[in-house]
């Protein structure tokens, strides 16, 4: 029970990463298909976006579970893994065709920027809640 | 409630506590009182007896299912258990941080929120203490977030 319910939490963490990578890709897909007159999403794409992203998300719980975002060398290799996965499966299977080197260039840029977004955010989800747990502190001190 | 201070030459401090009866804020007055005088029995490393006030201790930490009292600069074994710590001093600001500690919460000078729902406290004497992610949402609790 108790490895089934490991598991379980694991499917969820995973679950929730991977749709969140898989959208982000699509929408890109879907833009520059759209900036080239084409408005249609390959079914295919969508697959290896979702498996590449599951891939991905499953390392991501691997090398940065809950608590270890502020080591500097396991989030090197979550940012190593996201641009091998993410460059090498655009390269491989396709993803954006027709795109101009200066588009491979901008969406090179918006995967990093991506990435620190995502760091940045739980940066700024500590901060907050070091502030509201300090308030807290206090006031429960000067209470007692 | 009326409270009054009176300063007089007597050979040791009284505290005498005048009501109708024994109403929600009386006991809570005498539940303050009683706690503040409680101690908390340690012996020091050559077996010496030592009495603490339950706010010198930082924290108290079970290993090999012994316990220790950490002060500000001492550290001191007990005979109660972690649950037992827990238990009778929780009014005073003790809390379960994580299976093997228990945390004065006065004796936290910051807590810095961690990813995961962890917390790492600095303690008064600038000892770090990570309270884990199971523990958090009690310690929360008890700060009344």
């Amino acid at each position: 029970m108790k490895q089934f319910l490991r598991f379980y939490y694991w499917g969820m963490e995973v679950k929730l990463y991977m749709s969140l990578y898989t959208t982000a890709l699509v929408v890109f897909q879907g833009i520059t298909e759209a900036l080239q007159g084409r408005f249609a999403v390959n079914v295919w794409i969508m697959l290896e976006m979702l498996l590449v992203s599951f891939a991905f998300a499953a390392i991501q719980y691997a090398v940065l579970p809950a608590g270890q975002w502020s080591s500097k060398g396991w989030l090197a290799a979550w940012v190593a893994c996201a641009n091998v996965l993410y460059i090498g499966g655009a390269l491989v299977f396709g993803w954006f065709p027709g795109v101009p080197l200066w588009g491979d260039i901008v969406l090179i840029a918006i995967l990093e920027i991506s990435l620190w977004a995502i760091w940045f955010g739980e940066q700024v989800a500590c901060w907050r809640d070091t502030r509201a747990l300090n308030r807290s502190l206090r006031k429960f001190q000067q209470e007692a | 409630m009326k409270i009054t201070v009176e300063h007089r030459d007597v050979p040791e401090n009284e505290i005498v506590l005048r009501c109708r009866e024994l109403d929600d804020e009386m006991l809570h007055v005498l539940s303050l009182l009683r706690s503040g005088m409680q101690t908390i029995c340690g012996w020091t490393e050559d077996k010496q007896m030592v009495f603490l006030r339950p706010g010198e201790v930082l924290y108290a930490e079970s290993v090999d299912n012994r316990t220790w009292l950490y002060c500000e600069d001492t550290v001191r074994r007990t005979a109660l258990t972690l649950a037992e710590l827990e238990s009778r001093y929780e009014a005073l600001g003790f809390c379960r941080v994580s299976r093997s500690m228990v945390v004065n919460l006065h004796g936290i000078r910051q807590p810095k929120s961690c990813a995961g729902s962890r917390i790492e406290a600095t303690m008064r004497n600038g000892e770090k203490v990570m309270i884990s992610r199971h523990y958090g949402p009690l310690l929360r609790e008890r700060l009344g977030m």
